[in-house]
């Protein structure tokens, strides 16, 4: 750039500086500022919600979403990739789908996984649910669709009353028996351990237990909290705690169409994102923007005793 | 738990947190003031004086 | 052993090291006890404001680790420990994005800065990574929240499974382990590159730049 550097024209005089000094000086300053921000206002720490929480604050809902999870018409039964095979939440632009591409990686049935496992753990000790188990399983699949209907019309017609669940004996046959059997079996807190649980030991997967409550049980939590996207919630903390600010622009697309209404709003923003972001790192090289410091004339101020002389 | 629904103010299509609107004004400030206020003489970077100063 | 200091030791590692070490960065470049005069303004402490930022992140985030993911929880102290590297955190972008803005009127990558542009834009990212592994190492409502949620994104753009938002113990290894090894590299790059190349010169008068006619 023409008469870029100043040094070019002029030789700046020297001035003794001490860098170590400094460091020290800001590492200090910061020091005391975290110590006494952290004994003033300390941190959020909101509890964690188990899913027996969740079933015994919401048993209507966790009926609801243990019968999406057993029909497949659950968020996450219908979901895609990388769970299943599924297209309900595979977002796309136009044929480019990385998320297809990518494949089944984490498999996840929810039927078998969320439901009717948990519940085979049940009837070894529960007869009526080993009944149920058993006449559900071996059913076909038109008569297993057909029970699963009637049991979620059951479940509309309690939240219509205002009732926390159908009370029985429900429709739905082994259907019937089997969910509420299950929503008893949360409400002691018998699933929290038995969907964390696998073949080995020590697991320190959450994906099961998170995708349980990743519906409804998750999202009223969030709603309360403004942490949902369309409240600005990326940015947003616990309490009242300042969050990720810097995730401004990130969260601002999400308020506005058209990828607060798209389907695929999640990889339109990551593209997006994903093209400013290699912007920004390109800063230098970019005509018009490296250009924005002179039309903004702020180093005027920053060095205003220098352009002085 | 009622404790964590944090105080917003909602300005048209914006929403945001009391807390996140405070950091976003004090780094205004903060920044504002590094770039109005001048360093002091001798004192931040070179440490207390031995008996000599620039041009010294 | 037994070659003279004046023969290139072309074969020999260690000697090309040695010779390369200095031409990277003089000692007296890398720690100078004088600047010059226009360096006289408060924007040129939000580096080193960032960088002690930093330090306390990684002292609180010692003390965190070294009592397990589940003390802060449970004890008093672990609450404040983890406190203080919550606060530690607002200071680190707090800091960064103030040098950011500072570095940016200055345009700082003048003079063959760019690569320490590039690098501190690497390590702005970065630094959204830590603090996203961080949130969801919490083992709280919110990190509850943010792997549900974030997981779409995730899974939008085809790295759902291999960075799994919903996998503890991989987003945890990552936060404690992996990012602050890459951010502790880059910041020590970023800080061989600035003391290398020196802080930029002002943007030349404009009526001097038009004056003299030669290039920047």
């Amino acid at each position: 750039m023409k008469g870029e550097l100043a040094s070019d024209t002029r030789k700046p005089r020297m001035k003794p500086y001490d860098l170590v000094r400094e460091a020290l000086l800001a590492l200090t300053a910061v020091a005391v500022l975290v110590v006494v921000l952290a004994a003033v206002f300390s941190s959020p720490d909101e509890p964690s919600l188990t899913i027996r929480a969740y079933a015994i604050s919401s048993p209507l809902s966790f009926l609801q979403t243990v019968l999406g999870d057993l029909d497949g018409t659950g968020t996450i039964a219908s979901y895609g990739a990388p769970y299943n095979n599924a297209s309900g939440s595979v977002q796309a632009i136009g044929p480019f789908s990385a998320q297809r591409w990518a494949g089944v990686r984490i498999p996840v049935d929810t039927a078998t996984d969320f439901v009717l496992r948990p519940l085979s753990v049940v009837a070894q000790v529960e007869p009526a649910v080993a009944t149920a188990l058993g006449q559900f399983e071996h059913a076909a699949p038109s008569e297993q669709a057909g029970w699963e209907a009637a049991y979620g019309k059951a479940l509309d017609a309690a939240a219509k009353a205002g009732l926390p669940a159908p009370a029985p004996p429900a429709a739905g046959g082994p259907v019937g028996v089997l969910l509420p059997a299950l929503l008893h079996v949360a409400q002691v807190g018998g699933l929290d351990g038995v969907l964390l649980a696998s073949h080995r030991f020590y697991v320190t997967d959450y994906t099961h237990p998170l995708l349980f409550i990743s519906g409804d049980a998750l999202g009223a939590q969030a709603q309360r909290l403004h942490l949902l996207g369309n409240q600005w919630g990326m940015m947003n903390e616990t309490g009242n705690y300042p969050g990720a600010v810097w995730l401004w622009l990130y969260t601002l697309w999400y308020q506005v169409p058209p990828f607060s209404t798209s389907p695929n709003g999640d990889l339109l923003i990551m593209t997006v994102m994903g093209i400013l972001t290699v912007g920004f790192v390109l800063t230098p090289w970019i005509p018009g923007v490296n250009r924005l410091p002179r039309v903004l004339r702020l180093y005027r101020l920053i060095w205003r005793d220098w352009y002085r002389r | 738990m009622a404790g964590a629904v944090p105080h917003y103010v909602q300005w048209g299509l914006v929403s945001i947190t009391v807390a996140n609107l405070l950091v976003l004004g004090l780094m205004m400030v903060v920044f504002a003031a590094g770039v109005a206020l001048r360093l002091p003489e001798h004192q931040a970077t070179c440490g207390p004086r031995r008996g000599g100063g620039p041009g010294e | 052993m037994g070659h003279g200091e004046g023969e290139a030791q072309v074969s020999n590692l260690t000697g090309s090291l040695r010779r390369w070490l200095p031409s990277l960065v003089s000692a007296e470049d890398l720690l100078p006890e004088e600047l010059p005069e226009y360096t006289r303004s408060y924007v040129y402490l939000f580096g080193a404001l960032t960088l002690g930022s930093f330090v306390c992140l990684v002292a609180s985030g010692l003390t965190l680790a070294l009592f397990g993911p589940g003390w802060w929880h449970i004890s008093a102290v672990g609450h404040f420990i983890n406190s203080i590297h919550f606060w530690s955190v607002q200071c680190l972008f707090f800091f960064m994005v103030l040098h950011l803005w500072a570095q940016f009127s200055m345009a700082a990558w003048r003079g063959g800065r760019g690569p320490t542009w590039v690098v501190g834009a690497l390590l702005f990212v970065s630094s959204i990574i830590a603090a996203f592994t961080g949130y969801l190492s919490q083992q709280n409502l919110d990190s509850q929240w943010i792997a549900v949620s974030g997981k779409d994104a995730m899974n939008a753009v085809g790295i759902g499974a291999f960075f799994n938002l919903l996998n503890f113990g991989q987003m945890y290894s990552i936060h404690i382990a992996v990012v602050p090894l890459v951010i502790g590299g880059l910041i020590g790059v970023h800080l061989i590159l600035v003391r290398r190349r020196g802080l930029v010169p002002p943007l030349a008068d404009d009526a001097v730049a038009r004056g003299d006619g030669r290039e920047g």
